[in-house]
């Protein structure tokens, strides 16, 4: 395992996303639009997502995430947020606390270690921003992670 | 006779281990660790040291099953090069509270112990102290992948 060089990008925005006591950093260009809870429609429960998310004309699914970052069924009480993130065949929608903006100039990112990469994780590496840890990830992993197929992205 | 200085490491269940001096690179007594969910269950943490992210190496949770009791722990930074000249490559093995350093003799090499049988991935020799065996430790290996695939 090389030492890796921190990937430190000025030019790249980051959504940073607040998921109970994580911070989820994603590229801001995987985000297409936040949306409150109060419009997610909870019928019609598929899989793992907590319910859908009317937008552009059709529905898409919203999942939760607990503390361990593993997909709940139920709507998280603390997450009125949900963000829409664009992947190849639609959308999908994730739950958190609150969403904020980061530049790359402000957070150092690092491959997750080796020691610590787990088969099936959606995360794909580390943030340093201050002095706080966050967790990266595309919307791609995470839609790999909970199983969003394009089959099911809109019923 | 050959001599060489190491450091041994106590682990939960009666279990200890070492590494060599030069491998020992700090001492870390209360550390302080960021939880990284999605993570094998014997390294679920970072520790943040020099503007490094450090994986928290829990060798008790891999070898038994349950993590380390975090009441006492300790944490050891440990560096290794892949190959002569390579850069430095750092993590941090989590072990339970202050380590021993002792002078170790070749006369002291020993069979690993039989149990756990993971000594057998995880050692890459053994030598008697105080009439026990303590297993060295593979510093490259644990903090491979590894550990990951061999669970």
């Amino acid at each position: 395992m090389a030492q890796a060089q921190p990937i430190v990008d000025i030019d790249q925005l980051y959504a940073l996303l607040s998921l109970h006591n994580h911070a989820l950093l994603l590229p801001q260009g995987d985000i297409r639009t936040l949306e409150s809870v109060l419009d997610i429609s909870l019928s019609g429960q598929i899989a793992n997502n907590v319910g859908w998310l009317p937008f552009e004309g059709d529905r898409w699914p919203v999942y939760g995430l607990d503390a361990g970052l593993n997909p709940c069924s139920k709507l998280p009480e603390t997450q009125r947020l949900c963000v829409l993130l664009s992947i190849e065949g639609g959308y999908f929608g994730l739950l958190c606390q609150n969403s904020a903006t980061l530049s790359g100039s402000a957070v150092r990112i690092r491959p997750l270690p080796t020691a610590m990469i787990k088969p099936g994780s959606p995360l794909r590496g580390l943030a340093l921003y201050g002095d706080r840890v966050g967790l990266v990830s595309t919307a791609e992993a995470l839609a790999i992670f909970l199983g969003v197929g394009v089959g099911l992205l809109s019923p | 006779m050959a001599e060489a200085t190491a450091w041994i490491m106590n682990l939960d269940g009666g279990l200890r281990t070492a590494v060599g001096e030069r491998e020992m690179m700090h001492l870390v007594e209360t550390p302080v660790f960021a939880d990284i969910p999605q993570t094998p269950l014997h390294c679920q943490q970072v520790l943040l040291w020099e503007g490094e992210l450090l994986p928290v190496m829990d060798l008790t949770a891999w070898m038994t099953g349950q993590p380390l009791e975090r009441a006492q722990a300790c944490v050891g930074i440990v560096g290794w090069q892949d190959h002569p000249g390579a850069l430095p490559q750092y993590g941090a093995l989590l072990f339970s509270g202050r380590p021993e350093k002792v002078r170790v003799k070749d006369g002291q090499v020993c069979d690993l112990p039989e149990r756990p049988s993971g000594w057998e991935i995880v050692a890459i020799s053994c030598f008697s102290h105080d009439g026990q065996p303590v297993p060295i430790l593979d510093v490259p290996l644990i903090f491979s992948e590894t550990l990951v695939t061999r669970h």
